[in-house]
């Protein structure tokens, strides 16, 4: 599972390939819901991608997985995003205890606030191409 | 009796006291050097067993200091923790503007032996609002875990046009102090 773990170009691929999902559904309305679980785990690949980029982290380790352990060091590491990443995670959380309701307001005050903040960094720090615009 | 009969029935009355033989022991067809045999080996077993009495004595006592001790840990993690947690949900409640955020209720899941805390506000805000109030968790985590070395994993729902699953929720958080106390447990220090 981890071994490509520490390869940026897979993280990158990821984060398009979320990025195309995301865009594919979010016009219709119709799963809302998965657009915050999707948004927050384009930030994951992000953040992952630049754990690697800085040299912070062997991510072929086993407590990679771990979201604890991702969130420290967004904290510790990436302050700019850290409360945009956050509250990726948070909203990502607490949707499984919400029976789905449409609600366009909240997943694109999620998408162009806080997915959109992590992923302007990530072009500006982390010299990648997402270009995010929804 | 001959003297080898004589020396066999004492080796088979030495024997009778071990835990090995018994009545039913065919000893009169064993020879004597065999019932020898048969004490050194009841003796080495014997030995044996009482180091093992021994050792499960000395296990049990350790057991029960060992459980003691963890009785004791627990019960002081558990003090600090509920401390902790009470002034974690007391400082958010406190800080949160309340005009613009209703905290409605403050859940807990606790782990008392790493000093971590999962909780969970319900609250009813704007959509707007919910960043802010994911910054101050933000904030009140990482004064928790540098003053009071405390890990909080904090997190909200916000009930506004929601249909929760509050059966899931209390599997996950199932601790629900009472908001009113938290708000003022405090207060009167």
């Amino acid at each position: 599972m981890h071994s490509q773990a520490n390869n940026p170009s897979k993280h990158i691929n990821q984060v398009l390939h979320n990025i195309d999902f995301l865009k594919f559904f979010l016009s219709s309305d119709k799963y809302n819901d998965w657009a915050i679980t999707v948004s927050f785990y384009i930030a994951v690949h992000v953040v992952d991608l630049a754990l690697i980029n800085k040299n912070i982290i062997n991510l072929t380790q086993p407590h990679e997985e771990n979201h604890k352990y991702r969130n420290d060091s967004v904290k510790q590491h990436f302050s700019s995003i850290a409360n945009a990443y956050m509250f990726l995670y948070r909203k990502s959380k607490s949707c499984r205890y919400k029976f789905y309701t449409p609600n366009q307001t909240e997943v694109y005050m999620i998408i162009k606030s806080a997915l959109k903040t992590t992923l302007d960094w990530s072009d500006r720090e982390l010299n990648t191409a997402f270009k995010f615009n929804m | 009796m001959n003297q080898p009969q004589i020396e066999a029935q004492e080796l088979y009355q030495n024997l009778k006291n071990t835990h090995i033989i018994d009545e039913s022991t065919v000893y009169q067809y064993l020879s004597i050097k065999e019932l020898k045999e048969i004490i050194d080996i009841a003796k080495r077993e014997g030995i044996c067993i009482g180091q093992k009495i021994g050792l499960e004595r000395g296990e049990a006592k350790g057991q029960k200091q060992a459980t003691e001790q963890f009785e004791k840990m627990i019960e002081s993690n558990v003090r600090h923790g509920i401390e902790v947690i009470i002034k974690f949900g007391c400082a958010v409640i406190t800080y949160c503007p309340a005009a613009d955020i209703e905290i409605l209720s403050y859940k807990i899941n606790f782990n008392a032996i790493q000093n971590r805390a999962n909780v969970l506000f319900l609250i009813n805000c704007e959509y707007e609002k919910e960043f802010e109030f994911s910054k101050m968790l933000d904030s009140f985590e990482d004064i928790a875990a540098e003053a009071e070395h405390f890990c909080f994993d904090g997190n909200f729902v916000n009930v506004k046009d929601a249909e929760l699953d509050y059966r899931l929720i209390q599997f996950d958080y199932p601790i629900s102090p009472d908001i009113a106390f938290v708000k003022n447990a405090f207060s009167s220090k």
